[in-house]
């Protein structure tokens, strides 16, 4: 069979069908998140198209390491798969991993691209009465006035000489000549909101977008970091012998009897909140079941033949670990990584619901929802809607979490 | 038996300890001094280290760590920070409420998520089946706050049927006691029904897994064999085996339950120890909070020690030693 399309390219076996391609590719995800996270995610979009090389190379390189992570072959079966395709082709057999694959990237570009989609400042409150609470779809008509400024209007009506305008329930008037040029286009725009507005008269679809990169950025890397620290102590516990073993596993299942929303909540009760703090916190309370994932691994390859193998000819514990025992369990870990990111992601909705996650003026889907309780009865779009969009991107990552399990499983 | 539980009681002392250490480093360690929490920049330097003695911390960070732990073990939480008042008077009446609350919704949880996932397990890779496992998985997804806020929207703004907060209505204590319970019982549907659906996935794919897991066994191929009714199968022989990996999901669901209960008890204005310690938070009132932790923790440690003593009872294989009674 030749080879087609992305496994032409130079390097591209090595790194994919390597023994530690996978786990490679994780690693480098990791880091190029965690550059990225230093440079902030509100600025990642544009560093995308027209950033420093550097802020550019590492969102992309991060997007791409993804994708070839989930390509890797290394479980590719020889003589019947062509090289470079193995796993790539079992994965597409699977129409529940094609729709999450598709929906997760679709989300993933929808956050890189955010500021480029964004109708409207997403920070920007609005003019007054005219703006707030509006319906998904409501027009806002902006009236310019000679002197300069503007004037939001729910509705106008030209009479004669004067201009007649509603902002809110109450009509009001003024003369046609205190508005700019002559021609209605010149005084008269108009703004739609096709998901409404908030209480402040912030658009409601802006807002949505603004928070995607964060969410996503959040719950993504948070949940990355977690795995590793699980593989971490995971592989820790697994290798260096009993005593050791006991007490990791005591202080992992000390914290998994905290329910982890009382955990994170009793750390940010004590330091203020901010991107980095939410970060770092739910990394430092998600990597238990990684690691119990890891160490079941470990345990269960110690006495493998190839180990001893590896023993004899003069490998240390480390060595052992990191080459030979970690990219094992490589592929049960990403799909734990990707079960995790909606977990996460979940959790930090919740924080960010309660005020404690992501800091405003920052936007999270959490915390968009959490501004829709003072007006609940009048404004349900504003809860709605990003709710809808925050299951949505968790469903995705759980569903493509699920089938790359599946696929696994069933070698 | 009784040795079974008492040597599991006692496993559990250390775990407690340990979760108590953490509570007490994050709470002295992170940066920024705890005396910082207690006070504000008008508060006179007197009435600062008065306000340190009164707490404590003006001594060495080890003689308060065990001050602090012996305190505990005798069972005396510190003062609320807040509002002055013992933390034991302020913890104790959100309890109950919480216990209700979450009790409820874990019964409803695993009566309908058994029943949910023995449908699909019966029509294994049927319509019913698929439509099953994708609401779990829907379920799983949805965040619990936002799944509240839906159910206020539809039943209570929307169609005014249930109230949408709090335990009990004001006129309430008027009413004698049916109409009390009558009360409580409307305020509680809307949690309820949430907390449920937030945990319920867990609950249908285990059981599916497992009740799968258990139809393939000899014993019940003979079973069919012999012509019974695959749903008879399933619950009289099925079930009672799929239900020890369902118990021990009952401990290991209640982490998650009670973090749940907090968004919920948050999102309906619920009375209970979630709530509590969101106001705590909110006033950075560290004491309460930590009561309020280490109390969760410690319902947590107990469930898991009642699911596995359930477990010991169900089946005698799994005691250490144990034979058949």
């Amino acid at each position: 069979m030749t080879r087609r399309g992305l496994t032409r390219l130079p390097g591209f076996r090595a790194w994919t069908s390597g023994r530690h391609g996978l786990a490679l590719s994780l690693a480098a995800l990791a880091v190029s998140q965690v550059l990225l996270w230093t440079w902030r995610w509100e600025m990642l979009a544009p560093a995308l198209i027209s950033g420093p090389l550097p802020q550019s190379l590492a969102a992309w390189t991060s997007l791409a390491l993804l994708g070839l992570a989930l390509l890797g072959d290394r479980n590719a079966v020889p003589g019947r798969d062509a090289p470079g395709t193995g796993s790539w082709r079992h994965l597409t057999r699977d129409p529940m991993i094609c729709v999450s694959l598709v929906a997760s990237c679709g989300y993933l570009v929808m956050a890189l691209l955010a500021p480029a989609l964004m109708p409207q400042d997403p920070n920007r409150i609005g003019d007054g009465a005219a703006t707030q609470n509006l319906p998904p779809g409501a027009a806002v008509h902006l009236l310019l006035r000679r002197q300069g400024g503007t004037i939001a209007a729910n509705a106008v009506d030209l009479q004669g000489d004067t201009v007649r305008f509603r902002r809110g329930g109450s009509w009001s008037s003024l003369p046609r000549a205190d508005l700019r040029g002559t021609l209605p286009d010149d005084w008269h725009r108009v703004r739609y909101h096709w998901l409404g507005t908030d209480h402040l008269g912030r658009d409601l679809l802006s807002r949505m977008l603004a928070a995607a990169p964060v969410s996503l950025g959040i719950g993504m890397t948070a949940a990355l970091l977690a795995v590793l620290l699980g593989a971490l102590v995971g592989g820790v516990a697994g290798m260096a012998g009993r005593r050791v073993d006991a007490l990791l596993m005591r202080i992992t299942d000390m914290f998994l009897a905290f329910p982890r929303l009382f955990l994170v909540l009793l750390v940010l009760a004590v330091i203020p909140g901010s991107l980095a703090a939410a970060t770092l916190v739910l990394a430092a309370t998600g990597w238990m079941a990684p690691a119990r994932l890891v160490r079941a691994q470990i345990l269960s390859l110690r006495e493998e033949p190839f180990v001893h193998a590896a023993r004899a000819a003069g490998r240390g514990r480390t060595g052992i670990l990191v080459r030979h025992l970690l990219p094992h369990a490589a592929a049960p870990l990403l799909v734990a990584a990707s079960l995790r990111i909606g977990e996460t992601m979940l959790v930090e909705a919740g924080l960010s619901y309660l005020g404690l996650g992501v800091p405003l003026p920052h936007a999270s889907w959490g915390n968009i929802i959490a501004g829709a309780r003072p007006a609940l009865a009048q404004a349900w779009w504003v809860a709605a809607f990003p709710g809808m969009m925050l299951t949505g991107a968790v469903l995705s990552f759980n569903l493509l979490g699920d089938g790359l399990r599946r696929v696994m499983a069933r070698r | 038996m009784g040795g079974y539980i008492v040597r599991r009681l006692l496993a559990g002392i250390p775990l407690l300890w340990l979760i108590w250490t953490l509570v007490f480093v994050v709470g002295h360690l992170v940066p920024g001094r705890s005396e910082d929490l207690y006070t504000s920049p008008q508060i006179s330097r007197q009435d600062q280290e008065r306000l340190n003695r009164v707490y404590g911390l003006d001594r060495p960070i080890i003689v308060q760590y065990t001050r602090q732990l012996l305190a505990t073990v005798r069972g005396d939480l510190a003062l609320s920070t807040s509002r002055g008042r013992p933390v034991a008077e302020i913890i104790a009446p959100a309890v109950g409420p919480t216990l209700v609350l979450a009790g409820t919704a874990l019964l409803v949880q695993f009566t309908l998520g058994i029943l949910l996932g023995a449908l699909a397990a019966l029509r294994q890779g049927r319509v019913l089946d698929h439509a099953i496992s994708g609401l779990a998985l829907v379920l799983y997804s949805i965040p619990v706050f936002w799944l509240g806020i839906l159910m206020v929207l539809i039943f209570s703004l929307r169609l005014a049927w249930l109230p949408p907060s709090h335990y009990s209505s004001l006129s309430a204590s008027t009413a004698g006691l049916s109409g009390h319970l009558f009360d409580v019982g409307i305020h509680m549907v809307l949690p309820v029904a949430t907390l449920t659906l937030a945990g319920l996935a867990v609950v249908i794919r285990h059981a599916r897994s497992s009740l799968l897991e258990v139809l393939a066994h000899e014993n019940l191929k003979a079973a069919r064999a012999r012509g019974l009714p695959e749903w008879r199968l399933l619950f009289r022989h099925g079930l009672r085996q799929a239900i020890l990996p369902l118990i021990t999901l009952l401990g290991l669901a209640l982490p998650a339950l009670l973090s749940g209960a907090l968004l919920v008890e948050v999102v309906f204005s619920w009375p209970g120890l979630g709530q509590t310690t969101y106001q705590a938070i909110l006033a950075r009132d560290y004491p309460v909070v930590q009561a309020a932790t280490l109390l969760t923790a410690t319902m947590v440690v107990l469930g898991n020690l009642a699911a596995d003593v359930a477990i010991s009872v169900a089946d005698p294989r799994t005691r250490p030693g144990g034979t058949a009674p």
